[in-house]
């Protein structure tokens, strides 16, 4: 079984994948701010602090519905392919809501960033 | 009670459908033969016992034990605040006791409780006869019993802990704490973080690779899916709190100033170090008791779980969601307010989750027939406790206003509202509910009723008025109070409530002693449930291995039980002549190969003591005592890892249905190399966890790192970079020749090769060390002068550690090649060996990466 191992971590990447994208969402706002704020680096770097955050939420959650869609159209890894229906469904279902949590929670989380100023 | 009894037919009143895959009567002594490879040793022998059903009940027992011991701390601290001025415990003695309460709850009852409760009843629900690593799962209960009894006993000297269960520095530097207090904490609960990682990758590999033929993902029991996040939760957080464990000890040992903010380092890399393992920790709790809630309540409903997959979603966000709210425990550090703002938005968004699986517990009790039991009760009463813990979570997740209540009793209780509602409730339903699959009797419903009440009512007596304690200002952890703050009979009522849990836990003990008795012959499926742990089982688990169609399979394949037993499944005997399973793909669960499991061995028990003995005796600062203890420990490792790469058996054996399966593989099939990959995991955790220091450590105090004139010049950081990969060079080298040598092919053409360039590994590792140790200590650079010293030997020092690890795995896999226990098949122990070589050296690469260029990058 040579080849099982990358089909299951693919698998199960893709199954977490808007999860995964708000995780990786998550540690470049805060790490992005935590070192422009604790650096003090100018004023010009505070200034574009929402600006970052708002392009890379708005790439994440871009991301995040294109798992959704594919999730819904029946493609990606665990989902194609899978000759068990119930499998199929089960997988399918999972990678659609974890895509949905990872899109909320991506904008909810880069929401402050347009609110609130950085540094303060 | 008002449980149905559930009747199977009896396995002789069936003569076996066609189609099971195999035939019924099973020749005569097939059962007498699989009874004795799977016995329990007798006698003395007995604690050397490897089957998860008895380690399992070892370590609950234990757990339990430390829940009464931290308990009674409880109620001496709850004694002495009953009224004003009390004078019950001195200050130094209340310090050691809410330490050792909050530590002793967190470290030696609730993790292993939990992890107990897995390896118990997981190869039940999976119907796997045991968990893939029986000795480690000995081992790890082991090295939490020895090292957890010891270090209960430093209260006894009153050298306990005395700094809070969170040991802030600078508190907790040599400084404040002189002492060995704050040693035993951070060496002694070493033994907790390496048998909580042993569990975890135990579980892993369990859930994923040890399943019933047929138990795909989708029809994977919820507990299961709950325990696979809980030991990720466990791989990817425990690091980084072994990390800041490991970084505050060598501070105090050597002064290293890793946190002393006059040489550069910053008392707030401990907290964040510390709660990115601690906010997960509390799901690490809860998890497992949700993934128990939802097994019980299908059964107390007699429906299946409502909105199956919707749990499943809401168990992995919650295990993602944890980790992205650790600052909501650093609200009042003074971080910018918009990083706050984004650790109080995960810290919302993570109750969705937890709001969803209550939902779906409502909805399941909603569309049943609800009896009501004792599990029953617990499980309401966690319902209502937890959820008003989740909404005081919410409150404090909202910064302005936890800047009101920090540090007051207002957290206190909602953290107990939230641990002993998402954790003890659901503990206690679980011992009622599982008890009659380990004892001939069930627990008194009578009595039952009576531990719930009081347990119910005297958790909410003593912790509600907390809540309006802290909010009229009463601080955390201090030992007395003056009269007429209005604090008076709120504390005198907790102190009753206390009592009153107290009553009933005890009620629950002697409820316990009376009726609880181990036995084979238990009191079986009494509530009519549907999962697998309620087949028959015996010390070797069911008869035969069942294939099945559904998450209820006992309630959609009725005569499923009597078959199991009448050996008609799978694997109904041993034909390698020892313990074995079925190893099976992680998602389809379809049958891959028969693992061969090792048994009883002192050695599990002998290396646990004595690992936890290294601790220990490091503490109170025996270092002689404690090397010795260490290489003992390794020399008892290294005695029982020498049996359990046994090669194939058979070449296949027959399991039924026309199914042959190898009883030896290696490689990616292999559960070995799953383990090793997790255990690789842990450490990469951990390196990043390093690699997050040193970057907050210059955020901090970018004035004490060097200029590039001062780092070491070219090419001494390229030396250990070539040695790094000529090390890596000699294992691949090693590992194309061990594939040419046949099985048991000691003198072929491949063997003598693979030694040599294995051994020459050996030296190429240790010397890419040295010369990244002699670089450095070149330029004149100190561990002790400044933070950046300090992380940057750390750096070397965990290669040192690896080294030195290497070594051991290195002359171990030369010793087996030596021995004739290694060649191109059985190559088990190579492969982890290379594995773990490759992956010490990736990290050693990146370390002198780091180094080299990241204060160049920086100017410094």
């Amino acid at each position: 079984m040579r080849g099982a191992r990358p089909g299951f971590l693919t698998k199960m990447l893709f199954l977490n994948a808007g999860l995964v994208l708000w995780a990786a969402h998550f540690g470049f706002v805060y790490g992005l701010t935590g070192v422009v704020c604790a650096r003090g680096l100018g004023t010009a770097w505070p200034a574009a602090v929402p600006f970052v955050v708002a392009f890379a939420t708005v790439v994440a959650a871009g991301l995040s519905l294109v798992v959704l869609f594919a999730a819904v159209l029946g493609r990606g890894p665990g989902i194609a392919g899978e000759p068990d229906p119930a499998l199929r469904v089960f997988w399918r279902s999972v990678t659609g809501g974890v895509a949905v949590f990872g899109f909320v929670a991506i904008v909810w989380s880069g929401l402050p960033a347009v609110l609130i100023r950085p540094c303060a | 009670m008002t449980a149905t009894v559930h009747k199977t037919p009896r396995a002789e009143e069936r003569t076996g459908p066609a189609g099971l895959p195999n035939p019924a009567p099973r020749p005569e002594g097939e059962i007498e033969a699989l009874k004795h490879v799977w016995r329990a040793p007798k006698g003395l022998n007995f604690i050397t016992v490897v089957n998860n059903t008895y380690v399992g009940l070892f370590y609950v027992g234990t757990a339990f034990l430390f829940f009464i011991l931290a308990g009674i701390l409880a109620l001496i601290m709850r004694t002495q605040l009953a009224v004003p001025q009390a004078d019950i415990v001195s200050q130094g003695t209340y310090n050691q006791l809410f330490t050792m309460h909050g530590t002793m709850m967190m470290f030696l009852f609730a993790v292993p409780a939990v992890e107990a409760m897995g390896v118990y009843l997981l190869p039940n629900m999976q119907a796997a006869r045991d968990l893939p690593f029986p000795r480690l799962s000995a081992y790890a209960f082991w090295a939490y019993f020895f090292g957890g009894l010891a270090f209960f006993c430093s209260l006894l000297f009153q050298v306990a802990p005395d700094t809070g269960w969170f040991m802030y520095p600078p508190l907790t530097g040599t400084k404040y704490s002189p002492g060995i207090n704050a040693d035993f904490w951070l060496l002694g609960i070493g033994f907790i973080e390496i048998s909580a990682i042993a569990g975890a990758i135990e579980i892993i590999v369990g859930v994923l690779k040890t399943r019933a033929p047929g138990m795909s993902l989708d029809k994977l029991p919820v507990y299961a899916w709950a325990m696979l996040v809980f030991a990720a939760l466990i791989v990817f957080a425990f690091p980084a709190v072994i990390l800041c464990t490991l970084l505050l000890e060598i501070e105090r040992a050597f002064g290293w100033p890793f946190f002393i903010a006059e040489k550069g380092g910053s008392a707030m890399l401990w907290q964040h170090l510390f709660w990115f393992f601690g906010h997960p920790e509390v799901y690490i709790i809860f998890l497992p008791a949700a993934g128990m809630v939802s097994m019980m309540v299908p059964t107390i409903a007699q429906t299946p779980l409502v909105g199956y997959r919707l749990v499943v979603l809401a168990i992995v966000a919650t295990g993602f969601f944890s980790f992205g709210v650790w600052v909501h425990h650093m609200f009042a550090t003074g971080i910018p307010q918009l990083s706050l703002s984004f650790f109080s938005a995960a810290s919302m968004a993570v109750s969705v989750p937890s709001g969803i699986q209550v939902f779906a517990w409502i909805a399941t009790i909603a569309n049943g027939r609800l009896q009501l039991t004792t599990p029953a009760l617990f499980i309401l009463g966690f319902l209502f406790i937890f959820t008003l813990g989740g909404l005081t979570g919410v409150m404090v997740g909202m910064v302005p206003f936890d800047w009101q209540v920090h540090d007051t009793y207002f957290v206190v209780a909602h953290f107990h509202y939230v641990l002993i509602g998402g954790m003890v409730f659901p503990l206690f339903a679980a011992f009622y509910y599982w008890t009659p699959l380990a004892s001939r009797k069930p627990l008194s419903e009578k009595l039952g009723r009576w531990v719930f009440g009081l347990m119910f009512v005297g958790m909410n007596v003593t912790f509600f008025p907390m809540h309006l304690t802290g909010l009229i200002g009463m601080p955390r952890r201090v030992y007395t109070y003056p009269a007429g703050l209005g604090w008076d009979w709120l504390n005198m009522t907790s102190t009753i409530g206390a009592f009153m849990i107290a009553a009933g836990v005890a009620l629950f003990l002697f409820d316990l002693v009376r009726r609880f008795r181990i036995t084979e012959d238990n009191a079986g499926n009494i509530w009519n449930a549907g999962t697998l742990e309620w087949l028959p089982s015996g010390d070797y688990a069911n008869r035969s291995i069942p294939r099945v169609t559904s998450r209820e399979p006992l309630w959609d394949q009725p005569h499923l039980a009597a078959d199991v037993e009448a050996g008609r499944y799978y694997l109904p005997n041993a034909p390698t002549g020892g313990r074995e399973t079925i190893v099976t793909s992680p998602i389809t669960a379809e049958p891959q190969y028969v693992v061969q499991m090792p048994g009883p061995s002192w050695a599990t028990v002998l290396g646990a003591f004595f690992t936890a003995a290294f601790f220990i005796l490091l503490t109170v600062k025996l270092v002689i005592p404690a090397i010795v203890c260490a290489v003992i420990a390794v020399g008892m490792v290294i005695w029982w890892l020498w049996d359990t790469d046994p090669g194939p058996a058979q070449a296949t054996v027959d399991i039924g249905g026309g199914i042959r399966l190898p009883t030896y593989v290696t490689g990616p099939m292999s559960h070995s190399w799953w383990a090793m990959v997790v255990l690789l995991m842990v450490a990469g955790t951990l390196y990043a966890c390093l690699l997050f220091s040193y970057l907050f450590l210059w955020t901090v105090s970018p004035d004490v790192w060097p200029k590039p004139d001062a780092l070491p010049e070219l090419p001494w950081p390229l030396l250990p970079a070539v040695l790094y990969a000529a090390s890596s060079l000699a294992v691949v080298l090693a590992s194309r020749s061990l594939r040419r040598v046949p099985a048991g092919g000691a003198g072929a053409a491949g063997v003598w090769p693979m030694r040599i360039a294995l051994a020459a590994a050996i030296p190429l590792v240790v010397a890419a060390v040295a010369t990244d140790l002699a670089a450095q200590s070149g330029t004149g650079l100190q561990p002790t002068e400044s933070a950046y010293g300090a992380v940057v030997y750390m750096f070397v020092s965990l290669q040192g550690f690896y080294a030195v690890v290497l070594v051991l795995m290195g002359v171990f896999t030369l010793a087996r090649s030596l021995a004739g226990k290694l060649d191109g098949v059985r190559r088990g122990t190579f492969d982890n060996t290379m594995l773990l070589w490759h992956f010490a050296v990736v990290q050693g690469l990146v370390g002198l990466a780091v180094t080299a260029l990241f204060p160049r990058l920086v100017g410094g």
